[in-house]
């Protein structure tokens, strides 16, 4: 079952230039993203990080920081796996 | 836009897409088959036939984590299971007064979270890379459903679990009945077992603890441990060469970790 974990304390999530073991979509709060010349964005609700990468096990090139207060459902390989099914042929 | 079509349309323009050559570079360069894994038979997949273990190989993610990074860090939610290839991890546990306990050393073979991923709770440790480590990550469902279709992982997960528990309640009993002397020369005589190299007649540990690391693992202070390794030392024991510990007399350790010959 996909659940968002509801984040209460500063984490890193992923360190710069490491495959992500999961993708991390937001539903609440916000994520910091640094790369690796030090510069700092955010990502917000309805995004994605790190989709392609762990799809295709690829390096991701952020360092990603979750603050406080922010819900995130972590999306598996296997997860994906049903997604792409799902999407391939819609009916199976 | 709903949640799930964002993950859906996301899925169609990024994931699907063919990765660039650059990408599939990367890729190959970091994949690591579970057929050529240095612990391959001490793992828990040992038993499977090559196509389920080509599988697995497929599913997973693995990274070469460098020395000080982490895992996971305690609270930190478990996705799945992470596999040691190569390299030594430590587990280490954090008081409030901010003083890190080492709970145990994982190396090649091993297996992390799987506590975690049964019990559901968040992380009772942080993992932290004691040198490069190459690690790999295998999934939740995936794990779950290989659990449920192949006894052998079902089997060696219960296996794994059942040492790490006869561990445990052995630590425990060695804290409340033996002494410092004792429980020292106990932990060198399972990094012998663990990390020992033969060679040159002695037997170097292959590891590089710090003296306070070391006290945690037998629940005394650094000041304490230092005095008894001047002792082993002085006895004839084990020799030291910077930071590598060397054991000399194998026979005497035992004798001196109370242990029934």
């Amino acid at each position: 079952m996909v659940q968002a974990t509801l984040y209460v304390q500063e984490v890193g999530l992923h360190h710069i230039g490491m495959v992500p073991i999961v993708a991390y979509m937001i539903v609440k709060g916000h994520v910091e993203l640094t790369d690796e010349e030090g510069k700092t964005t955010t990502a917000g609700p309805g995004e994605v990080i790190g989709l392609r990468e762990t799809w295709n096990h690829t390096p991701l090139a952020f360092d990603v920081k979750v603050n406080p207060g922010t819900s995130i459902i972590h999306l598996d390989r296997s997860l994906l796996g049903k997604f792409r099914k799902a999407l391939v042929n819609p009916l199976t | 836009m709903k949640e799930h079509e964002v993950v859906c349309y996301k899925l169609e323009k990024e994931a699907l897409a063919p990765p660039s050559a650059i990408a599939m570079a990367v890729r190959n360069q970091n994949k690591l088959e579970c057929e050529n894994c240095q612990s391959m038979l001490k793992g828990i997949f040992c038993d499977l036939e090559r196509q389920d273990l080509q599988s697995v190989s497929k599913q997973k993610v693995t990274n070469l984590y460098k020395k000080g990074q982490t895992l996971f860090v305690e609270g930190n939610h478990p996705h799945g299971i992470f596999c040691i290839s190569n390299g030594n991890i430590k587990l280490t546990q954090q008081a409030a007064d901010g003083k890190e306990t080492l709970v145990r050393i994982v190396s090649r073979g091993d297996v992390l979270g799987h506590r975690s991923l049964f019990s559901e709770n968040t992380f009772k440790a942080t993992a932290t890379a004691m040198e490069d480590t190459r690690v790999c990550f295998i999934d939740k469902t995936f794990i779950m459903d290989m659990i449920k279709e192949q006894p052998s992982v079902a089997l060696n997960v219960i296996e794994k679990l059942s040492r790490d528990m006869g561990a445990a309640e052995h630590r425990i009993s060695s804290m409340h009945t033996k002494n410092v002397r004792e429980r020292l020369a106990e932990l060198l005589l399972l990094l012998k077992e663990s990390h020992g190299i033969r060679e040159d007649g002695r037997t170097r540990i292959d590891l590089r603890l710090t003296r306070e690391e070391m006290a945690t693992m037998i629940g005394t202070a650094p000041e304490t441990l230092i005095r008894f390794i001047t002792e082993f030392k002085d006895e004839g024991l084990i020799e030291q060469e910077g930071k590598i510990i060397f054991i000399l007399d194998n026979t005497k350790l035992l004798e001196w970790s109370g242990a029934e010959l």
